[in-house]
């Protein structure tokens, strides 16, 4: 064991061997919380906040929020379901999308309200003057936008009612050499009245990545949005294996390689 | 002699709850501020257990990775969302009665430990896939096998980012360590 090591186990500070096991009644507890509201994430996923009911009146669109920090590993659902003006290949945002995106962005990323107690909120702030927008991907009526400002990189994604979820987190490493790296991958639950979900992933791109696809483990295609050494793409549904999703990347020079997405993370 | 009947299959959940839901109390308190932080992260982990019983390993070797993977996203979940729908933590705390006075305070803990501060100062500036692997290993005991499933990560791609992040865990803190003898001594 090098010096290193040794002083890398002296911080974890708390040996196991020194702690109580855990009260078998708490286990009672913890699967009636389950069985009294299965549906709200608690799916391995962290879920997205705030939470804002995203109304549409046609049958089948929904949601409200919920955010994750990783793909979901929830069974089932490699399929994107239908989602009312949501396609597999990005529009071309125009000044005025981009610019209202991350205004909106901003402005629900600054009323997220720091818990108390959650010491990444309070060594990270929020810090709006310095926000600017890394990648926007807008979809019909739905926006993808990625902020980065104050070392932290924060998403939202948008309908049309605006934000329905949000997540930070530290600004990772920069672009890579060649190919991509994934920075955010996430779920956002929905709900009104049915369970919807959307599944986010975003990240930093070489200089030379002229496009970025995400092939599903149902194996559809979705497109994403490249811009300025980032990509960003959303698609409806939970996606079911967090190593089932492969990204495919084309540089300038036409080549072409795939790789899992989570191990670009 | 009647024949002896094979044992019932257990329940995964209970069964993950009696053999790693002390590991995971460890887990927490290396990484939580706090022990209350600490008691959410461990009673919001069994919540989510409980909402997926299907998704335990039935692979033992393999539970308690994936117990500390879904701990990782949970923390994350709780660092990162806002809003919290309930503190578990607390009937947590209760039910372990007079054993709670048994379960240290991180924060105590770190304040009386000067080379455990620097040290966790060199892993905060680390990525934080690298400081995950590299404490998963150090702390959890796990091997990097181990720590890839937690993460979702190939095993060679966890041995390969293991070996850099210890190397970029030493130099950090060589550079702190120099800077700390570099540094004007604090006058009272």
């Amino acid at each position: 064991m090098t010096a290193t090591d040794e002083r890398l186990s002296g911080a974890a500070l708390v040996s196991d061997a020194d702690l109580p096991d855990l009260p078998p009644g708490f286990l009672r507890t913890a699967r009636r919380v389950a069985a009294a509201d299965p549906g709200r994430d608690g799916v391995v996923l962290p879920f997205r906040a705030p939470a804002r009911a995203w109304r549409r009146a046609a049958a089948g669109t929904v949601a409200a929020a919920g955010v994750a920090a990783a793909l979901v590993l929830v069974p089932g659902g490699t399929t994107p379901p239908a989602v009312a003006d949501w396609s597999h290949l990005p529009d071309a945002a125009t000044p005025a999308q981009r610019s209202a995106l991350a205004a909106a962005c901003t402005q629900a990323l600054a009323r997220t309200p720091a818990e108390a107690g959650a010491s990444w909120t309070a060594e990270h702030p929020f810090l709006p003057a310095e926000q600017r927008p890394a990648v926007v991907d807008v979809r019909g009526p739905w926006g993808l936008t990625v902020l980065v400002g104050g070392g932290t990189v924060g998403d939202c994604l948008s309908g049309p009612d605006g934000v329905v979820g949000t997540a930070r987190q530290e600004l990772p490493d920069g672009a890579p050499a060649s190919g991509v790296r994934a920075a955010g991958l996430g779920t956002t639950q929905a709900s009104d009245g049915e369970d919807l979900y959307g599944s986010t992933a975003y990240g930093r791109s070489a200089a030379d990545v002229v496009a970025v696809e995400l092939v599903l483990p149902g194996g559809e295609v979705v497109t994403a949005t490249v811009e300025d050494g980032w990509w960003a793409a959303w698609w409806p549904g939970i996606t079911a294996d967090d190593r089932a999703v492969r990204v495919r990347v084309t540089d300038g020079a036409g080549s072409v390689t795939t790789t899992v997405l989570a191990d670009t993370y | 002699m009647p024949t002896a009947r094979p044992s019932p299959p257990g329940d995964p959940v209970e069964d993950l709850y009696r053999e790693h839901g002390r590991a995971l109390l460890g887990y927490a308190l290396r990484r939580c501020a706090g022990r209350e932080e600490a008691l959410d992260l461990v009673s919001d982990v069994f919540v989510v257990v409980c909402r997926r019983p299907d998704q335990v390993p039935q692979d033992e070797d393999g539970r308690r990775p994936w117990l500390f993977g879904v701990a990782r996203l949970t923390l994350a979940n709780l660092q990162r969302s806002r809003v919290r729908s309930g503190r578990l933590g607390q009937r947590l705390a209760a039910d372990l009665g007079g054993e709670a006075d048994g379960v240290p305070d991180p924060a105590a803990l770190l304040a009386a430990r000067a080379d455990a501060r620097r040290v966790r100062q060199a892993l905060a500036g680390l990525s934080d896939a690298d400081r995950e692997l590299l404490t998963l290993v150090a702390w959890e005991g796990l091997t990097p096998a181990g720590a890839a499933t937690a993460l979702g990560l190939a095993p060679g791609t966890a041995r390969v980012r293991l070996h850099r992040a210890r190397t970029r865990l030493r130099t950090a803190l060589t550079r702190l360590d120099t800077d700390s003898d570099t540094a004007p001594e604090e006058t009272p």
